[in-house]
Formats: structure tokens, sequence, C-alpha cells
């Protein structure tokens, strides 16, 4: 039995078998409605517009434990809940399920509630009820579901990127002033509201005509002259009154006010659009103003703001850049700690292109911890696990590629290596025509290490290799022929102290096992 | 845009999604006239059988009714305890 009207479960009774206890008058509504109780499991379909977003199941529900099925606790935001979405129950039911969903009227999305009648197999399915206004919390089933289908949950606390609390709308006097309330909303207004003086825009600009004479006609020179005017404007009503300022996103607003300089009453035919649009542009954050002046009485504002793209460690401090390689001062460097980190003098004006790059192989990119610019010519890049990876001067874009292919074939960086060097593909090339061989010996000679055994290679099918295996490191450098007869790309990888010397069939196979 | 995220009485009963309506405000979650109707269940139920939906079977009882003892066939109540 629940009552008609309530929701979460309040009120509600469930009468079981052997269940004698008279129902007392205080436990019903006036009006309940009594339904046959269905035993099974609780499936839960949540729907986007028109999508269902499969099916889940409350694990409190598991069959045969669960004595009030229908009483939901009434705050169930908690997150003791598991759930296990796409819901795990043999093949026919979850698709009536959800079709079920997809049958109700359209554009109500919402979330409903559905009983399996058996506990275990599939059985009848009813429908218990609809959820109009299903929690968005994180912890909710919705953004749950949402998630599983690749929907990503943001906290409706930061809609706006967290930035700001959500503001209060103060209650409007009527329906047109509540529209008008939000529509101006959308322009941020930096002076509060005062009435403005009373002039018709008509015989506003009579006067104005009026005044310039007159203030022609009492002053002779330039400066006093346009004081006169501006007076004699101000007086009329062209002053500001309201400043309009969109694209504001990170710069403090009284920062904007002071590189306006022009308060409330100041005559707005006085303020040069060009020298604000000067003075807004030297603040930190922003990167274009346009100032254009809404006679009478509004200054209108639109900035663009300078997009953060990466951390630049410099002297021991860390500083904010964008995308043009620009130090952007905040005092709230934490709010950016997941950019990546660059070093190096020349690392700024650099760092766009490699991102942009790195980007390419978004995998790969999120395990990047640092970059670092090497000899003002390429760069070596710090991931995770302590791995450095080497990129070439050029073409970085070929290798960052090369590498994403090679760890996904290969899980080369769950490797127990220090180092990928990926700047051989020149020397890939001419190693290839010289033999492999000889590049394996040059690459050991390189770096340093002891030629314990002979470096060996074999071209076998597309693959060739070239391994040497020192007391500590070993060093494999691989390369791929193309068609044409050039290799196509190149490693060197550098192993800790890895194979048991001697252990030939490392490089024989195709995959470099370490 | 509305982000409505209020519960019970008020706000999920049709009542802020119809002030919304009136002023022309988009807002998420449900439409005006699934808010009313699903916050009256025997309503919604009727919505759901009329859509072919398969709802429990059952019925709107009055106070008296449900103390009285006499609201359901019992056969009903054993038949889904078997």
């Amino acid at each position: 039995m629940k009552p008609t009207n309530e929701g979460s479960s309040v009120g509600v009774i469930i009468v079981r078998q052997g269940d004698n206890r008279p129902i007392s008058v205080q436990e019903v509504n006036d009006e309940m409605l009594v339904e046959r109780f269905i035993e099974g499991r609780e499936l839960t379909v949540a729907i986007m517009g028109d999508r269902p977003l499969g099916s889940s199941r409350s694990s409190r529900a598991a069959a045969g434990t669960i004595t009030k099925r229908n009483m939901r606790p009434a705050a169930p935001n908690t997150s003791s809940r598991r759930r296990s979405i796409p819901r795990p129950m043999s093949k026919p039911a979850p698709s009536p399920c959800r079709a079920q969903g997809a049958r109700l009227p359209r554009h109500q999305p919402g979330r409903f509630s559905a009983y399996d009648d058996t506990a275990g197999e599939p059985g009848k399915l009813y429908l218990l009820e609809i959820n109009t206004q299903p929690g968005m919390t994180p912890t909710s089933l919705v953004p749950d579901a949402g998630r599983h289908f690749g929907i990503s949950y943001v906290d409706p606390r930061h809609l706006d990127g967290g930035e700001r609390d959500m503001r209060r709308v103060k209650p409007a006097k009527s329906l047109e002033s509540a529209r008008l309330l939000l529509l101006r909303r959308r322009i941020q207004r930096y002076l509060p509201r005062r009435p403005l003086r009373v002039f018709g825009s008509l015989a506003g600009f009579i006067g104005l005509a009026i005044a310039v004479t007159a203030a022609a006609d009492m002053f002779d020179h330039g400066s006093r002259l346009r004081d006169g005017a501006l007076a004699a404007t101000n007086g009329l009503g062209f002053s500001v009154q309201e400043v309009e300022v969109e694209g504001r996103d990170v710069t403090p607003r009284d920062d904007i006010l002071k590189a306006i300089d022009a308060g409330r009453g100041t005559p707005i035919l006085g303020v040069d659009p060009a020298k604000v649009k000067q003075q807004l542009e030297s603040l930190p954050w922003i990167r274009t103003a346009s100032v254009e002046r809404h006679l009478p009485d509004t200054l209108y504002i639109r900035l663009t703001e300078r997009q953060p793209l990466a951390l630049w460690q410099r002297h021991g401090k860390m500083m904010l850049i964008d995308h043009d390689g620009v130090v952007v001062a905040t005092d709230h460097l934490d709010r950016y700690a997941n950019l990546l980190l660059v070093v190096g003098e020349d690392a700024p004006k650099n760092a766009d292109s490699l991102i942009k790059v790195l980007e390419t192989q978004p995998e790969l990119m999120h395990r990047v911890s640092a970059a670092i610019r090497v000899g003002e010519r390429r760069w070596n890049l710090q991931l995770d696990n302590a791995i450095t990876v080497e990129l070439p001067e050029t073409n970085i874009a070929d290798a960052w590629t090369h590498l994403a292919q090679i760890d996904r074939e290969h899980a080369l960086l769950a490797r127990d290596i220090e180092q990928v060097d990926l700047r051989l593909s020149d020397r890939g090339r001419r190693a290839q025509r010289a033999g492999a061989g000889q590049a394996g010996d040059r690459q050991a000679h390189e770096d340093g290490g002891q030629d314990m055994s002979k470096p060996v290679s074999r071209p076998r099918g597309p693959l060739i290799a070239a391994i040497d295996i020192g007391t500590t490191k070993v060093c494999c450098f691989i390369a791929r022929r193309e068609q044409d007869g050039h290799a196509f790309w190149a490693s060197a990888i550098r192993c800790r102290a890895a194979c048991a010397p001697g252990r030939s069939s490392i490089w024989m196979r195709p995959r470099p096992r370490c | 845009m509305v982000f409505n995220a209020l519960h019970g009485r008020g706000g999920e009963d049709g009542h802020v999604q119809a002030i919304l309506n009136l002023l022309g405000i988009p807002y998420t979650h449900s439409g005006l006239l699934a808010s009313a109707a699903a916050m009256d269940k025997p309503l919604a139920k009727q919505v759901f059988r009329a859509a072919g939906l398969p709802v429990p079977e059952g019925r709107v009882a009055s106070r008296e009714e449900i103390v009285a003892g006499r609201v359901m066939d019992r056969a009903l109540c054993r038949e889904a305890d078997q």
C-alpha cells in the first residue's frame, strides 16, 4: 500500500504472508494505492530524452534477502548501494526492460523502475513507478548509468566550471520583468543599477546639439571646449551608468573596472575606447578586448581571455602559460595542477605545438607528467612511471604515433625500461642501408655501454633488430623495413639490467620481451 | 536554463515546471505533464496501462476500506508468496 501522492517510499506499507497485525488509522492516508506485492528484484532504467541508458539493479535487492523491497530509504543518496550496469541478467530481460523505457511518452527524461517477478531467471517485468525528477548527485543512479554510456558527469554545483557559486535570483514582480531579468543576467553588469535620468532620446539629441553649439560659442580653445561640451552632454544623461562585460571568466571584476577607469557619471563621450582597450589588454588574463560606447549610458566590453595551456617550471618556480607562451599571472596555480609541466627556457613558445601533437594520442598524453626541452632543440618526455621518451627534433608527430602503436601492440611502456629513444628514425634509415648490426653498434657506442657480447643482427621479415647486452644495461634497436626498402620506424629501448645475458630469443621474436 | 534539482512537492509535481513554462525558460528533467501525471500514482498507472505497459494489479482504496481489511482478494496475496 502506498499513498497516492508521496514519493521516495514515504508511507509505504507492505503486508506479507502471515502478517496479521491490524492496520491502524494513523498509518494510512485518506487514499492509498493497494497493489499486489511483486517478488523479485528492482531494475531501474534511466532515460535521457528518447534514449534509454541501460538498466541497473540495486544489489541491495539480492534475491531472497529483502523483506522490504518497496521501502527504499527516504534519502537514497548515500553511496552504500552498489549497482551493476548494465544489469547482469540472462539475455532477454534487459531489452524488453529498455524497450519499455523507450515507450514512455517522448521528451520526458527520467528514471523508471520495474520489478522482475522472479529471483534469478528472467521473468515478467512489471512497471512500478516513474521518477520524473531523478537525483543528480555524484552517487545517484542516473549519472551512474550515464557514465556507463559515455556521458560525463558534472556536479551541478559546478556547472560554470566551479569558478563561482550559483547565483541567487531575486524574485521578480511580474512575469515580464522576470523574463527580462534573466535575459539581462546573461550579460554581467558591473555597476549597481540606478534609475536613469529621464530623457526622451530625441529630446536628448536636440539638447546635445544646442549644448555643443553653446559651448563652442563660449570657449575658444580645444580642451576647454571639450571639457565644456562633455559637461554639457553629461548633464543631458550622456554619462557612464553601466558597464557590460562579456566573456569574463577569471579576470577579477575590480581589475576590469580599474582598467576602464570610468566610474559612474563619467561623461561617456569622454571615454576613449581605444585607450580602454589598450589598458584592458595589458591585464594578465586578457588576450583581446573590444570596447564600444552604447549611447547614451553604457560601455560595452567584449573580452577574450587567455586559455591556460601548461605549467612552466623555471628556476624552481611554477608559472602558468597560455597558447602563445605568455606567462599568465594567477594566485590560484593549484587550479591548474592537471596541466602538463614544461621545463626549459624556450619551452613556453614551443609548448603549444608539442601539446597539439601529444593530444593526438590521448591515452599516451595522459601518461606524460612533464616535458623537458633539451638543448633548445627537442623534447624529452617524462612518463608517469619514470620512463623517459626522447622525441626527435623534427617529425615529432610520426614518432609519437609510432610510440603509441608499439605500446598498443607490445605494451612497451608497461615493461621495465628506462628510456625510449625515438630520435633514431634518420639513423634508422642510414642503418638500414648500412646493415642493422652497425646501427646497434653505433647506438651502443653512443650510450657508452660496455660491449660485453657482440651486437647481433638478423633482418627477418619486415623487422630488423639489433641487441647489445651489457653488464648493467641491455640496449635494443628495432626497425621495420617498408616495401620501398626504407626503414619506416626505428627505436632504441634501453632496459635496466634486464634479461639474462645470453638469451638471444629476445630479439628473434618480433615482440621485444624483457 | 534552470537546473531543476528540486524534489518533493512543488519541485517535482509540476508546479515549478508550470511556472518555468510560463516564463519560457528551459529546464532540466521532466516536463509539466509528466511531472504532474507521475506525482499522482493512480493516474500514472492508468497512463502506463493505456500505453500497454504491464503494471501490478491493484486499486485505490480509502482509509476506511483499508482499516476494515477488505481491499483486495486474499487469494492474490497468497499467490504472490507461493
